[in-house]
This record gives C-alpha cells, sequence and structure tokens, in this order.
C-alpha cells in the first residue's frame, strides 16, 4: 500500500473497487490489525483498533467468507465471538434473524453454502451493533435474493448514520449499493468520487444515429468539432455533440430520424478505463492491445 | 434495527468475556468433548483391569493401588496435547482465528484463554479419573490382596500432579499449534518428542545421556506422578521446575509468534 487515503463519510456506503490483488482485502485487515503495515500505522476513529475498549462496536467486518470453524453450528460461532464482549444472547438472535439465517441457526457451518457463510459473516460483522462497518466482498457468492438482501441491509445501516464500505472487483455490482467510490490499484489510490460523477465523466462514447437522409444530416453536422463516422447504409456514430444538439439540427434540416441513441460509456468500462494500467494479473489479450 | 436497545457501553472486552468465549469455542467442537472422553477410557479402564484382576494366589507381591491408579496417565499425555494442538492450530487451519482476533485485537489474552480453559478441562477430567480409579479400584481390588499404603500426603500429591501434569501438556500442545499452525504438524512433533526421543537417547555416550534424560518431558512427568520417582529420575520437585520451564518456554514462544505475526 502507498499513502492511501480516502475518507468514508458517515450516512453514505462507500464502495471500495480495485482489480485483483489491488490491496483492497489487505487494507481491511491492516484496519482491524490482521495485518501490521510495513510503515505507519491503521486507526479507527484515532486510535489503533486494538486500543478501544470494544472493538467490535467500533466496526464490524466480514473478511474473507469463511472465517470460522466449520465444525461449530453458526449460533456457537456467534456466540463465542458475542461473549468476549459480553454481549449478551438476545443480540445474537438478533443478528441471526436479521441474517435470515434463524432455521440453520443450530447446524454445523461446515454444511453452509457460499451465501450462507457470507450471511454469517455478516451477521458477526454486526454483533457488535457497530458504528462502522466494512465488508469485503460481501455479495460475493448470495443469489438474486441475498444481493438485494445486502443492498437494503447497507442502505438502511447507512440510514441510520453508520459509516458502511464494502469492496468489489466488480463495478456494476457496487454501483447499485454504493453512491461514494473508492478506486484503488496496485495499493495506489486511483479515483475518489461518486457514481454519478464517475459516469459524467466518462460518457464521451458518442450518439448513433439512423435517418433515411445521411447526406442531408452529414451536411447539418459538417463542423470541425464533431466527427461523423458511418457505421451502415443508413446509420453513423456522432461524437462532439449532445444528442439533444443532433436533434435540434435534424429538425431544422428536415431530415426524419430513425434512431438517436447516446452510447454511454457503462461503469464496468470506465472502471476498466481507470484500472488498465494497475491490473495485477492482466490477460494475454489485454496485454496485447495496450 | 432495534440494536441500540441490547447493546450499549457495558458491552466491551473484559477480562470475563474473554476466557468465556474460548470456553463456549473450547465446548462447541466435537473434538474437544472426544479428546476428553478418550482421556478417560485411557486413564479409567486400564486403572480398573488391574485393580480387578490382581489374584492374591499369584504369589505374595504387594499390591500398589496409587501406582495402578495412575498406570496410563504418561500416556494420556498424548491425548490431551492433541486436544490443545487441534484447539489451537483448527483456528488457523479453519480461518476462524481471523475472527477470533477482530474480536480480541489485543491477542494475547485470548492466549491465556485458550491455555487455560483446557488445561481447566484436562486438570479436572484427569483428577476425577484418577479419583475413580481409586475408590472404584479399591472396591475391585481382592480383599485378600496385600496393598501398600501411599500415605494421604503422597496419594494427594499424585493426584495433584497428575492434574497439574496433563495440564500442563495441554498448555505445550496449545502453544505447539499456534507456533506450527497445522494440528497434524504439531501433534507428530509431540509425538516424536515425547515417544520417538527416548528411544535414541541411548545412542549418546553413556555419561551424556544419564545427565539429560532426567529433563525429557515425559522423564519429568513420571517423576511428578509417581509415588517414589525411578531410579534415574528427579525428585518430584525439580522434576516439578523442569515442567515448569517446559511451559513457560513454549507458551512464551506462541505468545511472541502470537503478537509478532500476521494473522
Amino acid at each position: 500500500m502507498h499513502q492511501l487515503s480516502f475518507t468514508a463519510r458517515p450516512g453514505q456506503v462507500t464502495g471500495f473497487l480495485g482489480p485483483n490483488g489491488a490491496g483492497k482485502s489487505t487494507t481491511m485487515r491492516m484496519i482491524v490489525g490482521l495485518d501490521a503495515p510495513t510503515e505507519g500505522r491503521a486507526t479507527v476513529n484515532g486510535k489503533r483498533y486494538a486500543d478501544h475498549p470494544a472493538p467490535l462496536r467500533e466496526i464490524g467486518v466480514l473478511l474473507e467468507a469463511k472465517s470460522v470453524h466449520p465444525g461449530r453450528t453458526a449460533l456457537s460461532h456467534l456466540l463465542g465471538m458475542a461473549r468476549t464482549h459480553r454481549i449478551p444472547r438476545r443480540r445474537v438472535d438478533e443478528v441471526i434473524d436479521m441474517a435470515g439465517l434463524s432455521a440453520v441457526a443450530g447446524k454445523r457451518v461446515g454444511g453452509f453454502s457460499l451465501g450462507m457463510g457470507q450471511r454469517l459473516g455478516i451477521a458477526a460483522a454486526l454483533l457488535g451493533d457497530p458504528a462502522a462497518v466494512m465488508l469485503d466482498e460481501p455479495v460475493n457468492g448470495l443469489d438474486p435474493e441475498g444481493v438485494l438482501w445486502v443492498r437494503n441491509l447497507l442502505s438502511g445501516l447507512a440510514g441510520e448514520g453508520r459509516i458502511v464500505m464494502l469492496s468489489s472487483h466488480l463495478m456494476n455490482e457496487v454501483s447499485l449499493i454504493a453512491t461514494h467510490l473508492v478506486i484503488i490499484g496496485r495499493g495506489r489510490l486511483l479515483a475518489d468520487t461518486t457514481v454519478d460523477d464517475l459516469i459524467g465523466e466518462q460518457t464521451t462514447a458518442g450518439v448513433v444515429v439512423a435517418t433515411s437522409d445521411m447526406a442531408t444530416l452529414r451536411t447539418a453536422l459538417s463542423r470541425p468539432d464533431i466527427m461523423v463516422t458511418s457505421t451502415g447504409a443508413d446509420r453513423a456514430l456522432v461524437t462532439g455533440i449532445p444528442a439533444h444538439e443532433i436533434a435540434r439540427l435534424a429538425v431544422e434540416h428536415g431530415v426524419p430520424l430513425f434512431e438517436l441513441v447516446p452510447q454511454a460509456v457503462s461503469l464496468e468500462e470506465a472502471f476498466m478505463k481507470l484500472t488498465r494500467d494497475v491490473v495485477e494479473y492482466p490477460s494475454a489479450e489485454r496485454e496485447a492491445t495496450r | 434495527m432495534t440494536a441500540q436497545a441490547t447493546t450499549t457501553s457495558q458491552h466491551r472486552l473484559t477480562f470475563v468475556g474473554v476466557p468465556w468465549s474460548e470456553w463456549t469455542k473450547f465446548s462447541s467442537l466435537r473434538s474437544s468433548w472426544i479428546t476428553l472422553a478418550v482421556t478417560v477410557l485411557v486413564i479409567v479402564v486400564p486403572g480398573l483391569l488391574v485393580a480387578a484382576t490382581r489374584d492374591p494366589a499369584n504369589s505374595g507381591e504387594i499390591y500398589d493401588p496409587l501406582g495402578s491408579a495412575t498406570v496410563m496417565v504418561a500416556l494420556a499425555a498424548l491425548i490431551v496435547a492433541a486436544m490443545g494442538a487441534l484447539l489451537s492450530a483448527g483456528e488457523y487451519s479453519t480461518g476462524m482465528i481471523r475472527s477470533t482476533l477482530t474480536a480480541i485485537p489485543t491477542r494475547l489474552p485470548m492466549l491465556l484463554a485458550k491455555i487455560l480453559v483446557p488445561a481447566g478441562a484436562a486438570f479436572l477430567t484427569t483428577i476425577v479419573c484418577v479419583l475413580i480409579n481409586l475408590v472404584v479400584g479399591d472396591l475391585l481390588t481382592d480383599p485378600d490382596l496385600v496393598r501398600s499404603d501411599a500415605g494421604a500426603a503422597t496419594i494427594l500429591r499424585v493426584l495433584i500432579c497428575s492434574g497439574l501434569y496433563l495440564a500442563a501438556v495441554t498448555m505445550i500442545g496449545v502453544s505447539l499449534g499456534i507456533l506450527i499452525r497445522s494440528s497434524a504438524g504439531a501433534i507428530s512433533i509431540f509425538a516424536g518428542f515425547l515417544l520417538i526421543l527416548p528411544q535414541l537417547l541411548p545412542a549418546l555416550p553413556q555419561a551424556v545421556e544419564e545427565t539429560v534424560k532426567p529433563y525429557h518431558l515425559g522423564a519429568a512427568g513420571l517423576s511428578v506422578i509417581s509415588e517414589q520417582p525411578p531410579e534415574g529420575h528427579l525428585a518430584p520437585g525439580p522434576a516439578g521446575a523442569v515442567l515448569a520451564v517446559y511451559v513457560v518456554v513454549l507458551v512464551g514462544s506462541a505468545a511472541l509468534r502470537l503478537a509478532k505475526t500476521d494473522a
């Protein structure tokens, strides 16, 4: 990690993005003191995590999915963690309910699916009713119902004024849940932005236009800052001018338009563009097209 | 979330909570109960068999009830060491250690609790087993048998020391599990040290062998759990000190490794 600094604010969901190997998990492990930084220190609310009298109440973490002994039941696992802080049994039952694990609380964790393991990890993170929640790849392995549950849970937690941070290497997944984005690559900060800004910055892919009178349209659009690339007999990709301007010019020149489609760069593409040079394990194809 | 109501500032990391948590974790693993049950079988069954099968007609030998009650305590060391190693190394092999250290980031209180909980269980189990052997064994023994009487003070010393020896071995097992992070590795090393190393000692020059042998873990253990330490062994007092050194060195190393390395 190199001089990584960003702020996750209370009341909003911060997405923590980066390609595999970027340092997302390492950052989270350093915050709770599982890994020691080679230099400097990681603090939670100004103190080292270990220096807090009730660490589980400061920040709840979900690290790699299975940080659980497979021979224990979900209930004993949570009780074992809760009792360190003398958190009452009532609270353990609460988080089991919240995670939808009531039916399997007495079953051994070894038999859990990936999704149930994730739910158990999230339940454990919420045990201490923490002011901040930090989840590493929380929707990994969850079915659509589970993803929806995580999304609602996290926005609910943020709505209560908590700091909520989740990591992922899948941009689209995060953009559905997070509003604020922190993007890192090779241990460095690449972007500290919002989902809307990131999309705004990147929508320069042009507008697809279809018309029966391409010649007139080309004349109408003949300006040095506009580029018209033909993509078919009556279709073209126009860049350098917004869609509504094209529509206005087309009406002025009496050109009928069949299609007028702005080409938004997807978040995934925006993310790839940002991280292209820092991908730890680029695929051969991408390597070749660089 | 209605959580505010159920968790308040009184819920924090405490010296009561950490051992309570370790007890919860210990008692919720099947391996803990299996190893404890095997310990009971290993100590009680041979102890009672010896008591029940001694025949007074068989020469004029003097029967030693204390010796037969503790006949398998030395071997039970293997089982409690395995119990300790499974408990601590299991945390690493399963990833549980991440949850544990997230809840107890100060780490050393966790180690203390992780050592004391199974050691306490081993201590109590051993004491109960030896007591069963003494009491039930006495009922099973042929009344005509000529018995030696060790005296109340010695019986009490052997009883307590049997418990303490297996508690110490459990602590060593837990420490090895943390040092090696693999239960199979930790158990193998312990078994090799306890059983195989003494077989290799005779390869040393005799004077060296005789000097070194009493300081071996098993030899020192035998001294504290015997009414009369065998020929060439340390007296119970010094042997107890040797055992304490083993525990301090291993627990200390485990503490260093736990505190210094990434989990």
